[in-house]
């Protein structure tokens, strides 16, 4: 490993091999379907398994990067893929995963080979399987943290891989983990969320939450244990997938997540059946030694800091002398855990630009500056952003310069420009609406940067259809687009959030126009900027004033 | 009955088809044919269905389209997206070789 460079989680023989064997299966699967041997009935579930769907307008593949964590090698062939084989672009997801939209049926095989050469590839992220499972962006640097999430997240993929008994839920299956108080990994409206916990001696541990999830029927999830033991891990895990797989309907898929199960059987019966099936099986094979835990840990283990002064001076004068480098360092750091460390987010937000979409050159440029200043780690964020997690402060400057040169360094993050928004009726076959462009006229509106900053953390979570892939459920402004006699609308929903304090927003009224919009999430931002104490955020401030002020501005006396 | 027009994806890259008068599938949707007869369509139902045994497309279904003095346009939006492309990037898609046609008109 060259010098610098920090160690991640290296495949196996075990993991190599089945992933060479399954990119040898797709392929031949691919050439019978071309053939006509394979009928689209027969094929689409094959596809699907591979992470291969077919949008409006071409095929899309769904590349999986486990717990949203890359190698800047990675992120190199993920560049070369979006160049040799798609349109010189991806498209970075909600569950840390990143799409292309363009590539050709034939060659959907070479792409997997070309993955799978850097230890990446498409399985299960599709289908009625448990899918990536998603964490932190700053785990193993947070500042707040209890422990690396990803090592227990690790632990899930080998477990969840292939696993025999799950390939076949009655519906898709998400799990996401967080080992901060401060939740970044949206736990709470997750298939399970595993929140790290101390207990009264001191050991950490995991809260489970089991049936959050958004959709056409958002819910927040319910604390099943309060405290998960660390070596119980995967077996709880276990009972909780065997209690869902045996009693989830099959009947309806509307009516099939883990979620639908809690509510219908209600949360003391079915925790009631999770903790009768772990009994059986929590000191069987599935239980952790402490040494396995160990060794996945050391996969995981901090970069080579050096001892540096809490404060670097030189990146104290810089900010002062440069307001641009200022704004940037106000919006898109956060405290690192290692003195004279900085981590440092870059926004896929620029004004007018699709969120979550980066060029080739540009996720080439980031794969050099991973290199060049954070030990060669790239974390995708499921706000459709990238981190670098180990920056040094008196190289911020440097960086920040780099990422201007590359487009990237807008100082955004958090703020009302900083939207998440599933790919919406430009390409997905699901969508009533468009979300995108949304977005970008959003953006555009509020494209003053010093007037975002005024209005400070700001969360604006579009979908294009119920099925919520924005989380607008979860924004402090929800946007959910509808189709009303072949015109697209917009519903607005306020209040919403995914951190710790999670809320499903409330539907303020009557839905937009698509021309009408953009000018109706810039009342509710007046309404909020108009009404705010100090520094109270939107949430606490509508909670104060109730949604009355909103109606009225958006909607007068009709 | 509605004036329809039958829409599939190609199977080798999902490319957005139309079937054409004379039983062929075209990318350009100005090459559909429409129709509001009841008959022609089941006959159109069929030829997908050759189209589908010989691997060359995908879900084909029919959707409503208006004539306007002889110019067909698809009636929603999802359908005039398919037949152009994505509206956040005018240079990929349909209307891609739109823009090339005409930039190439502009070179001559």
């Amino acid at each position: 490993m060259p010098r610098g460079i920090k160690p991640m989680y290296r495949y196996d023989e075990f993991d190599q091999s089945f992933v060479d064997q399954r990119v040898s299966q797709f392929s031949d699967q691919v050439s019978r379907r071309l053939s006509g041997e394979l009928s689209e009935e027969e094929f689409r579930p094959l596809r699907l398994q591979n992470g291969l769907y077919l949008q409006l307008h071409a095929y899309m593949l769904r590349v999986a990067v486990p717990y949203g964590t890359l190698s800047a090698r990675q992120m190199r062939k993920l560049a070369h893929i979006a160049r040799r084989y798609d349109r010189g672009y991806g498209h970075f997801t909600t569950r840390q995963n990143i799409q292309y939209n363009w590539p050709l049926l034939e060659e959907v095989p070479d792409i997997l080979a070309e993955l799978a050469a850097v230890e990446m590839h498409a399985i299960q992220t599709s289908g009625n399987c448990i899918r990536n499972t998603t964490s932190d962006q700053y785990a193993g640097v947070a500042a707040d943290e209890i422990e690396d999430p990803r090592v227990y997240c690790e632990i899930a993929r080998q477990w969840s891989s292939l696993h025999p008994e799950f390939a076949f839920l009655p519906r898709k299956f998400k799990i996401a983990i967080t080992g901060a108080e401060q939740d970044r990994a949206a736990v709470r409206v997750h298939d399970i969320g595993l929140q790290m916990r101390r207990n009264l001696k001191g050991e950490a541990g995991f809260e489970v939450i089991v049936g959050g999830g958004l959709g056409r029927t958002p819910v927040i999830g319910k604390t099943i244990r309060e405290f998960l033991p660390k070596q119980h891990f995967l077996s709880y895990l276990e009972a909780i997938l065997r209690v869902y797989n045996q009693y989830g309907r099959r009947d309806n898929k509307y009516k099939a997540r883990i979620k639908i199960l809690v509510n219908a059987l209600g949360v003391e019966e079915f925790t009631r059946l999770v903790e009768a099936e772990w009994q059986s099986i929590k000191d069987g094979p599935l239980a952790l030694p402490q040494a396995e835990i160990e060794r996945i840990k050391a996969y995981f283990a901090p970069p080579g800091y050096e001892s540096l002064p809490s404060v670097d001076e030189a990146f104290l004068q810089a900010r002062q002398d440069n307001p641009a480098f200022a704004r940037w360092v106000k919006a898109n750091l956060a405290e690192h855990k290692q003195p004279g460390y900085a981590i440092a987010n870059i926004s896929l937000k620029p004004v007018g630009e699709a969120p979550g979409d980066a060029s080739d050159s540009q996720l080439d440029a980031i794969a050099d500056l991973a290199d060049r200043y954070s030990h060669g780690e790239i974390r995708i964020t499921h706000e459709q952003n990238l981190v670098l997690p180990y920056v040094k402060q008196a190289d911020l400057f440097a960086l920040w310069q780099d990422l201007k040169e590359a487009d990237l360094a807008t100082a955004n993050i958090g703020l009302v420009s900083d939207i998440i928004a599933c790919p919406g009726l430009d390409y997905c076959n699901l969508a009533n609406a468009r979300s995108i462009p949304v977005a970008q006229r959003i953006t555009q509106r509020f494209e003053d940067l010093q007037r975002q900053h005024d209005i400070g953390s700001l969360k604006v979570k579009i979908s294009g259809c119920i099925n919520a892939c924005g989380h607008h459920h979860v924004g402090n402004i929800g946007i959910l687009g509808v189709d009303k006699k072949g015109q697209e609308f917009y519903q607005i929903t306020l209040g919403g959030s995914a951190d710790q304090n999670t809320a499903i927003g409330k539907i303020v009224g009557p839905a937009f126009s698509y021309d009408d919009v953009v000018d109706a999430v810039e009342g509710v931002v007046e309404t909020y900027q108009d009404n705010r104490q100090d520094d109270e955020d939107f949430n606490a401030c509508l909670a104060r004033i109730g949604l009355a002020p909103f109606k009225e501005k958006l909607y007068g006396n009709h | 009955m509605a004036l329809q027009v039958l829409t599939a994806n190609r199977l080798r890259d999902g490319e957005v088809v139309y079937l054409t008068r004379d039983g062929q599938w075209s990318a350009d949707f100005a090459s559909a044919h429409a129709t509001e007869d009841a008959e022609e369509k089941d006959k159109l139902q069929t030829q997908a269905e050759q189209s589908l045994e010989a691997t060359l497309i995908v879900e084909p279904y029919f959707f409503d389209v208006a004539d306007n003095d002889g110019i067909l346009s698809p009636i929603g939006q999802r359908e005039i997206i398919r037949a152009k492309g994505p509206t956040v990037h005018p240079h990929f898609g349909k209307q891609a070789d739109l823009l090339n046609a005409a930039r190439d008109q502009a070179d001559v």
